[in-house]
């Protein structure tokens, strides 16, 4: 059984799971992280 | 942040979170990814979308962030997204984090999220708007009736925070 945490800030529920980690990177149907990745940021904070 | 959030599985790296959307049209599965678009800045896009699946052999995760799943829940589904930006940023307190919707009017519908939590989510996160200013993403700062292309947050410093 694997431990279910809690954030103690929104409640959130949440299990971690290992078998996720297979996952190395997204595609979107948008395409919007590849544009993103091409784009220069201005950031003034 | 009371809003009823659907229980979620996490990868070890807190970047990957999925959960099963219940609602009107059945059961739907869900992913949020956040992926790095920039290593200067430390820039994280909150891809969200229906989860469509894995390549095995490259390990791509797919989501479908055009599809509209009309599944009357999306208060519930809003506010599970936005309690994984804070879990991402308890993690990875000096990302930042850019989401913007797949169209337009889901942009808006995002702004309109913003501002109805305004207050709540000001107490953790800075929220600034993002332009696209001479093909650039550019900060502006966010106002509740601004027209933006996304929105960048950051994590306040402890101090900020109140």
């Amino acid at each position: 059984m694997k431990k279910k945490h809690i954030d103690l800030k929104t409640g959130l529920k949440f299990t971690i799971d290992k078998n996720l980690d297979k996952i190395k990177s997204v595609k979107t149907a948008s395409n919007k992280v590849e544009e993103l990745k091409k784009a220069t940021f201005v950031i003034t904070m | 942040m009371n809003y009823p959030k659907y229980d979620t599985t996490v990868d070890s790296q807190t970047l990957i979170f999925e959960f099963v959307s219940n609602g009107t049209n059945g059961s739907i599965d869900k992913a949020i990814k956040y992926e790095c678009v920039n290593d200067d800045h430390q820039i994280y896009n909150l891809c969200f979308g229906d989860k469509t699946g894995i390549d095995e052999l490259t390990g791509e995760l797919k989501i479908d962030d055009i599809i509209v799943s009309n599944n009357g829940d999306i208060e519930k589904v809003l506010a599970t997204v936005a309690s994984s930006a804070y879990v991402f940023s308890e993690k990875y307190p000096e990302r930042i984090i850019y989401f913007s919707g797949s169209t337009a009017s889901r942009t808006r519908l995002y702004r309109k999220a913003i501002n109805k939590e305004y207050e709540e989510i000001s107490k953790t996160f800075n929220i600034f708007g993002a332009v696209i200013v001479d093909g650039k993403y550019t900060t502006v700062p966010f106002e509740r009736d601004g027209n933006y292309d996304g929105f960048f947050i950051t994590l306040k410093n402890e101090k900020e925070t109140y």
